[in-house]
């Protein structure tokens, strides 16, 4: 991609958006949540144009979305634990919306397991289950060695499993 | 990757992201390019009024510089001395120079308004009639 205009943006947003949304919705939780941190990404993408490489656009994308989606939870949590209770109350709507999302009690579940996930089980199992990227790829977006991968994969499906069991 | 089997389309399923992202992905990105292009001419302006004051400070003299008439020290010596009587009127000729210089005082309709006319007394035509020398 030599020159990374805007339509180019588009098409890697068109081709992008639905593993990308998918990765950050395990994440965040919420649909609304999550198609900000979408849109953010690529627009941070956009700012950054002159100095993206096509070779590696792919996991920057991830890279980036997977950092946001960290941040807006990490926030959520500190303004959850601060008790601010304007806050709590957009949250509570947001876990509405959520319980909508989690059409039934095996979804609610899963997304506890998920969630009780360590950081960097989940952002390898997510990335690996959501996105066409290979385990280079995957490495590259983590910064992890490529070894790392498949074992950190396997080992968050044993958790998920047990967490389910 | 295709690593999704049976287990995992169960567990994780794909859902699809809420509708016109493109559409808003563009809009953000125009809003984007507004707010920088604000921001450009903003940082441009603050820059050219910044190498304006510049310019004018450096064109200032460090410090101005008053310098007192020739022989003003001394006249004020001398008034001091009590060797020369205080001017009654606030524009005076040194007396050194009296003879090539005059004052006169020009009275006009407004009391508190006074000019004075400093002129060489060489080739000096006859004095007009209103006003005199100091």
């Amino acid at each position: 991609m030599p020159a990374f205009g805007e339509v180019e943006l588009e098409a890697l947003y068109e081709r992008l958006e639905k593993p990308v949304y998918n990765v950050v919705y395990r994440w965040v939780w919420n649909p609304e949540e999550a198609r900000d941190v979408v849109q953010e990404t690529f627009v941070r993408l956009w700012r950054m144009r002159k100095r993206v490489e096509a070779a590696t656009v792919e996991p920057l994308v991830y890279k980036i979305a997977v950092n946001l989606a960290r941040s807006r939870l990490r926030r959520r949590r500190i303004l959850r634990w601060v008790g601010l209770d304007a806050v709590s109350a957009t949250l509570r709507d947001a876990e509405d919306v959520e319980a909508g999302m989690a059409r039934s009690e095996d979804q609610a579940r899963v997304r506890e397991a998920v969630l009780a996930l360590p950081d960097e089980l989940r952002h390898v199992i997510l990335l690996c289950e959501f996105s066409d990227m290979d385990y280079e790829q995957i490495a590259e977006a983590l910064s992890i060695p490529p070894g790392t991968v498949g074992s950190r994969r396997h080992r968050a499906l044993k958790k998920l499993r047990e967490l389910l069991a | 990757m295709d690593v999704r089997d049976h287990e995992t389309d169960r567990l994780l399923p794909v859902l699809d992201p809420p509708p016109g992202g493109l559409t808003r992905l563009r809009a953000r990105i125009r809003q984007d390019r507004r707010r920088r292009a604000r921001a450009w001419g903003l940082a441009t302006a603050v820059t050219g009024i910044a190498a304006l004051l510049l310019a004018v400070l450096v064109s200032i003299p460090a410090s101005t510089e008053i310098r007192a008439l020739p022989g003003l020290e001394s006249d004020l010596l001398a008034i001091q001395l009590g060797l020369v009587d205080p001017p009654l009127e606030p524009v005076s000729v040194r007396p050194d120079l009296r003879d090539e210089f005059a004052v006169r005082r020009i009275p006009t309709t407004d009391a508190r308004v006074v000019f004075y006319l400093v002129g060489a007394r060489s080739g000096d035509p006859a004095p007009p009639p209103a006003g005199g020398e100091l």
